[in-house]
């Protein structure tokens, strides 16, 4: 079995494992090291502050997905121990071939029964139409999530009536706990959609409050778009969900790789290579977003892969990771709606990123700003779409005006970047670092950034591609 | 081209939504608009759409008034997101200069992942403890050498924790050598600070061809620390012998002193003949 640095990092947890898992294989705190003759099962003892060290395990049976087993307390998966043993194993520390113990075998087939299991499902749940109870289960939980829709309509009446220079604290906390009770009626996208206009009204300076309300037509349109959708669905509960728009994902579903599978929401043997990748924290949500771009080799489109990761649960999700290799991906599910569509995989085999695949970046590119501009701008006016839809540009020339760079195209068009501090991005410095004027045949990922305040309609650089490279300006 | 016109209903828009659309029956301002509005729509019958919105908002019942502002907030919106322009209306004024790289676009790597980095620049840029151990650590990986930190550690330069302040200045960026010198200058203001009297005495030891400048305007200046620390780097290096020389005549007499002082400890035959 082969295993990189890098690969130990995809499966860890998150970086402090990581660091800490390299710290205890670096300061050699493993001993009785073993693996199996065919390099499936690794396993040791970790000295830890007590008395008895920690017997901690990796088992590759199923080489996408290992399973880590460690007798210490903590609850992350793989803990720092697993994860340790792996970098032990990786800095090619002794690990003698031993037999594989018996309860490992035991384990190992009560997986693979669940496995089958998980395959063959059982008549009862194999059902694709709904059934009348089904039916009547649909219909119910769409009277309820009208019957919050209606709830938060109020609300919002009540806020536009009052005006937003009327919300002191106590009307602030007030809201604040009916922003809460939303959360009983199967609308958790709605009820981000409020927060977020509260947490715009907080972070209010001097009297500005246009980005407050973008967020409240935001709501407004949400409320607007969903309490008709759904009023829709009610009448034809056995219809399947709109395809064509991310409204079920807005109004608060959470999509399964199953439903996605159903709907036919997949690409069969995709290949693709991550532009650029970034980690933020977002206040109104509490959580961190974990976002990559990708771009998809067979037809030039760009995705988001988003983990969201919140502040409460911190320590049980692992945290994303910037990917340098290609991913090869026998299914690529594909959330609906939106220009960049968000992605998500189960299994997947890495490959090298070749000059072929850069050579493809480049040429998918726009060279054409002003068409490209006018695709942005087509998108965002749709009060629903993602307003920083992220694109990929053909440089071709690059100069400084007042504190930014302008980059121009072959027509004599311009487009100015900026760095974007809401999402923690603040790549222009770094990147008038590195761009050389003449820049001809190279890409860059950019993300749309429209400021209604200033009128202006700015990028955010992400990463540079050149024939032997991808540059990357976040992580 | 800016469309003036929709700019001034987001004033109005906003206003009402700020004040609460309780006002917004009879508004005068929002009466005004509905004309220019329904003017503009001969030309794009979205303008059009937007007069009845105006139109149905100051002439709805407060009860109503709510909603009808909600609708045509998004639709200004709406429209305004098609407006933004891609070049600020300075950029032709002042005119351009050229991009100066100052690193090779062939000698950047960034093979790090976020996982790799995010410890690194945690302990460059938080408060916590620990952060020095980190930072060993990364150096002996060779993990710093990342053209995505050298910003930070150039302020970390300015870390309040000295010793950490101390291992940035004395190891990690003279490991990275002439890629830094930029970034260091960026900063390097001649103020009577101690992150700028790290960053003149990295300027020093990288080489940075301009350090005689450098010099003679410390001196013309008034931070004392920077005029000591240059003293200081003079007197250690037998090349910047004259400079000494020069300032040994300096009319304030901190300096001169410190200087005379400093070429009597080069010990060289000018330097003699200076302080005899």
């Amino acid at each position: 079995m082969k295993l990189t640095a890098q690969d130990i990092e995809t499966l860890a947890s998150n970086a402090s494992v990581t660091q800490k898992g390299k710290e205890l294989a670096s300061h050699n705190k493993f001993s009785n090291l073993k693996i199996t003759a065919d390099g499936t099962f690794l396993w040791g003892e970790c000295s830890g502050s007590g008395k008895n060290p920690y017997f901690c395990s990796a088992d590759f049976a199923d080489e996408h997905k290992p399973v880590f087993r460690c007798n210490c307390p903590s609850r992350q998966f793989p803990c720092k121990h697993s994860t340790g043993l792996l970098f032990a194993f990786q800095m090619g520390q002794k690990f003698n071939i031993a037999e594989i113990p018996a309860e490992i075998v035991d384990k190992r087939l009560k997986i693979e029964n669940r496995a089958v299991k998980k395959e063959n499902p059982t008549s009862e749940t194999s059902g694709t139409t709904a059934k009348p109870a089904d039916a009547r289960r649909i219909v119910k939980k769409i009277e309820l999530q009208l019957s919050g829709i209606e709830t938060a309509q109020k609300l919002l009446q009540n806020i536009m009536l009052t005006g937003l220079s009327g919300i002191d604290a106590s009307l602030n906390k007030m809201l604040d706990n009916q922003i809460k009770e939303l959360g009983n009626y199967y609308i958790g996208g709605i009820q981000t959609a409020f927060n977020d206009v509260l947490t715009e009204l907080r972070g209010t300076h001097k009297y500005e409050y246009t980005d407050a309300i973008e967020c409240l037509n935001y709501l407004w349109a949400l409320l607007k778009k969903s309490r008709e959708y759904l009023i829709s669905k009610k009448e034809n509960p056995a219809a399947p969900p709109d395809l064509t728009s991310a409204i079920e994902e807005q109004t608060g579903y959470v999509w399964k790789l199953t439903d996605l599978m159903q709907y036919g929401l997949y690409e069969e043997n995709a290949e693709i290579v991550q532009l650029s990748y970034h980690s933020y924290s977002n206040a109104s949500r509490q959580e961190y977003i974990d976002e990559g771009h990708w771009f998809n080799l067979k037809n030039g489109k760009i995705y988001k892969s988003q983990i969201y990761r919140p502040y409460r649960t911190l320590r049980h999700i692992q945290e994303g990771n910037s990917c340098l290799d290609a991913l090869q991906l026998p299914k690529l599910f594909i959330y609906p709606g939106n220009v960049n569509p968000r992605v998500r995989w189960e299994y997947f085999k890495t490959r090298p990123v070749d000059a072929g695949d850069r050579q493809k970046i480049i040429a998918a590119a726009a060279s054409n700003y002003a068409e490209m501009v006018k695709t942005v701008k087509s998108t965002i006016k749709n009060p629903l779409m993602d307003k920083n839809p992220v694109m990929l540009l053909q440089l071709n020339r690059a100069f400084v005006a007042g504190k930014h760079i302008v980059l121009e195209d072959k027509n004599g068009n311009r487009l100015t970047l900026a760095d974007f501090s809401k999402q923690q991005i603040e790549t222009e410095a770094l990147l008038q670092s590195i761009l050389p004027e003449d820049c001809e045949n190279y890409a860059l990922t950019v993300m749309a950034k429209n400021e209604v305040k200033t009128g202006m309609l700015y990028f955010t650089a992400l990463s540079v591609i050149t024939p032997n490279k991808i540059i990357r300006l976040l992580y | 081209m800016k469309i003036q016109q929709l700019y001034d209903l987001q004033q109005d828009i906003n206003r009402l939504i700020i004040a609460g659309s309780k006002f917004a029956k009879d508004d005068p301002r929002l009466q005004k608009q509905i004309q220019v509005f329904n003017k503009l729509g001969e030309k794009a019958p979205v303008f059009k759409k937007i007069a009845e919105g105006i139109e149905n908002l100051v002439g709805a019942d407060i009860t109503d008034s709510a909603d009808k502002l909600s609708d045509i907030s998004v639709l200004l919106y709406s429209v305004l997101y098609t407006q933004g322009e891609t070049v600020e209306d300075s950029t032709n004024a002042e005119g351009s200069t050229k991009l100066e790289p100052i690193l090779p676009l062939d000698d950047i790597r960034t093979d790090k992942s976020y996982m790799t980095l995010k410890p690194v620049i945690e302990a460059l840029s938080t408060r916590r403890s620990g952060r020095l151990e980190v930072l060993k650590n990364a150096f002996e990986n060779n993990l710093l050498n990342d053209f995505r930190i050298y910003h930070l550690l150039d302020i970390a330069l300015e870390d309040k924790y000295n010793d950490l302040a101390d291992y940035v200045e004395t190891v990690i960026i003279p490991s990275i050598g002439k890629p830094m010198l930029p970034v260091l200058l960026k900063n390097f203001n001649y103020k009577d600070t101690v992150g700028d009297v790290r960053r003149f005495r990295l300027l020093n030891e990288l080489n940075y061809p301009k350090i005689r400048e450098t010099i003679e305007e410390i001196f013309a200046g008034k931070s004392k620390r920077l005029q000591t620390e240059a003293i200081t780097v003079m007197s250690k290096n037998p090349e910047k012998e004259d400079l000494l020389i020069k300032f040994s005549s300096n009319r304030r007499k901190p300096v001169h002193t410190a200087a005379r002082q400093s070429s009597e400890d080069l010990d060289t035959a000018n330097a003699q003949q200076n302080t005899v």
